[in-house]
């Protein structure tokens, strides 16, 4: 009886080891950095990650799994690891602003890491949006600038490798920088104030376009590109009646345009009646909330002028698009006095 | 029956149960690395019948809706990845399309706000070629195409390459999710 006593319970120890190793949960283990961001992916079954207690104290991140795991994946890593039965540690070797998301899909515990710098750099960004809303709130309290006394910000669309449209050997980018230049020569010469978003090829994000906008506080803004038609199109700002929510405020979908629309409205009417002026063309008006031009304090227009398959962009054509703009302008200013 | 007889016996029931419990777990642990095959097959046959994509695509100033007849899928992801197929293949009633070409469903997934990740290769960003319009459209395509056919799907969010670009084609943010970016018109 003994034996057989014996002989069941090793057997009983035995199967309990085996089960205690096998049963130990994988989790797998991904990431990649770049410019200062990091992500750390951790996958496995949704019951371990569903379960799982992460703490979050920069530089280091705890996560608690309800069961053993098993860590694989990626090796060469920028952070270290130090797994313990169920507990893992994430030490990080600076500190930074750590983002953290349980997602599924597959069931997954991913963290989001900024270092300090760029996080510094954004509120940076931030504040000088504020100041240029403050100022651009003090503009408008003052009343419209006289027509004489002009402040223009000239955005030349695309630029760098956002080479726009691409017709032959003209782009957008070029074209679209040559008219915002010579744009800037006339008007310069009429004794107005003009600034440019970029004044040679290169890329400049939606971003950093909108805030040099909010830092000048135009009286007038204009956005130059190409359409694909043979049409000239001007896109007016578009407010959605829900983009007050909460949603929108949360993904920084500024809406300063709202208190300029109808200046706005009122400067595509003077430029659609200068281009049936000058070239008897189609003028279509379209509504769309561009970024552009929903988040600029300021009176502004998206022009797209006709696809260089349709339109040969040589100086004296270019001459004739200014010149356009300008009158464009100029009956904007006489409505507004 | 001898004590001699019954210890015997009830040491072969337990060498068969060790055994049965030793297989059960070596045989789980091979299905379970082999489950994402499984799925690969079910997305790509699934069962026999039929059903239906809607699939938006630009036309001119505004979307035209295309039915695309497909094996049927059952699993919600295998559903969204087929209509993201369906769309990067373009329309079949017109030579010229604008979604960019050769571009490749890289990933999948949905998170716990049911907010649906599309992940694509570069080529969507490379190979786009147009003006606002175009860009408005070629999004709110995509976005259309997939929460007309996928239950549960709050918005949309496109990812190029796994990463976030701040714009498609310069004129519209694609760092946000779809909804509030391309509403309709």
């Amino acid at each position: 009886m003994k034996k057989i006593i014996f002989i069941f319970l090793s057997i009983s120890v035995l199967m309990a080891v085996s089960l205690s190793a096998q049963l130990k949960k994988e989790v797998l283990l991904k990431f990649s950095k770049q410019e200062g961001h990091m992500r750390i992916v951790f996958e496995a079954e949704g019951t371990l990650i569903n379960n799982a207690k992460v703490t979050i104290s920069s530089p280091q991140i705890k996560i608690e799994f309800p069961e053993t795991f098993n860590l694989t994946g990626q090796k060469d890593l920028s952070f270290e690891l130090v797994p313990s039965e169920k507990l893992l540690v994430i030490n990080l070797k600076e500190k930074g602003e750590i983002k953290f998301f349980r997602l599924s899909s597959p069931a997954r515990l991913v963290f989001d890491i900024q270092k300090k710098e760029i996080q510094k750099k954004k509120q940076t960004e931030k504040k000088i949006e504020k100041q240029a809303e403050k100022q651009t709130e003090k503009t408008v309290e003052k009343q419209p600038v006289p027509i004489l006394s002009m402040v223009f910000v000239i955005d030349a669309g695309h630029g760098g490798y956002d080479f726009g449209i691409i017709s032959g050997d003209v782009s957008e980018k070029d074209i679209s920088l040559s008219l915002a230049k010579d744009l800037n020569t006339v008007l310069s010469k009429k004794g107005k104030k003009v600034f440019l978003t970029r004044k040679v090829d290169q890329y400049i994000s939606l971003a950093d376009r909108i805030n040099l906008v909010n830092q000048k506080s135009p009286d007038v803004f204009i956005s130059l590109h190409f359409s694909i038609s043979e049409n000239f199109i001007l896109y007016s700002p578009k407010f959605e009646e829900q983009d007050s929510n909460e949603i929108v405020d949360f993904y920084s979908l500024s809406s300063r345009q709202k208190k300029y629309i109808e200046k706005s409205k009122a400067l595509s009417d003077s430029i659609e009646r200068a281009i049936k002026d000058k070239f008897k063309a189609n003028v279509i008006r379209r509504e769309i909330p561009l970024p552009i031009l929903n988040s600029v304090g300021a009176p502004s227009v998206l022009i797209e002028f006709p696809s260089p398959r349709f339109l040969a962009y040589d100086q004296q054509m270019r001459a004739r698009l200014i010149n356009l703009i300008i009158n464009g302008i100029t009956l904007y200013g006489r409505s507004s006095l | 029956m001898n004590i001699r007889r019954l210890s015997g016996l009830i040491l072969l029931v337990l060498i068969f149960l060790g055994g049965a419990a030793g297989g059960y777990l070596y045989f789980m642990k091979i299905f379970s690395n082999e489950k994402p095959a499984e799925e690969a097959v079910e997305t790509l046959t699934g069962r026999e019948d039929i059903f239906s994509l809607r699939i938006y695509y630009p036309a001119g100033d505004r979307l035209r809706i295309e039915e695309r007849r497909l094996s049927r899928r059952t699993v919600q992801i295998a559903i969204a990845e087929a209509a993201v197929e369906e769309y990067l293949k373009g329309p079949s009633s017109v030579a010229v399309s604008s979604i960019p070409r050769d571009v490749r469903l890289l990933g999948l997934y949905k998170d716990a706000d049911r907010i649906l990740y599309v992940d694509l290769s570069d080529e969507f960003r490379r190979n786009f070629q147009g003006d606002a319009l175009t860009e408005f459209l070629i999004l709110r395509g995509l976005y259309e195409s997939l929460v007309s056919n996928i239950q549960d799907v709050q918005d949309v969010k496109v990812l190029i390459e796994g990463k976030e670009i701040e714009t498609l084609g310069g004129h519209l943010y694609l760092l946000y999710p779809l909804k509030n970016m391309v509403p309709h018109e």
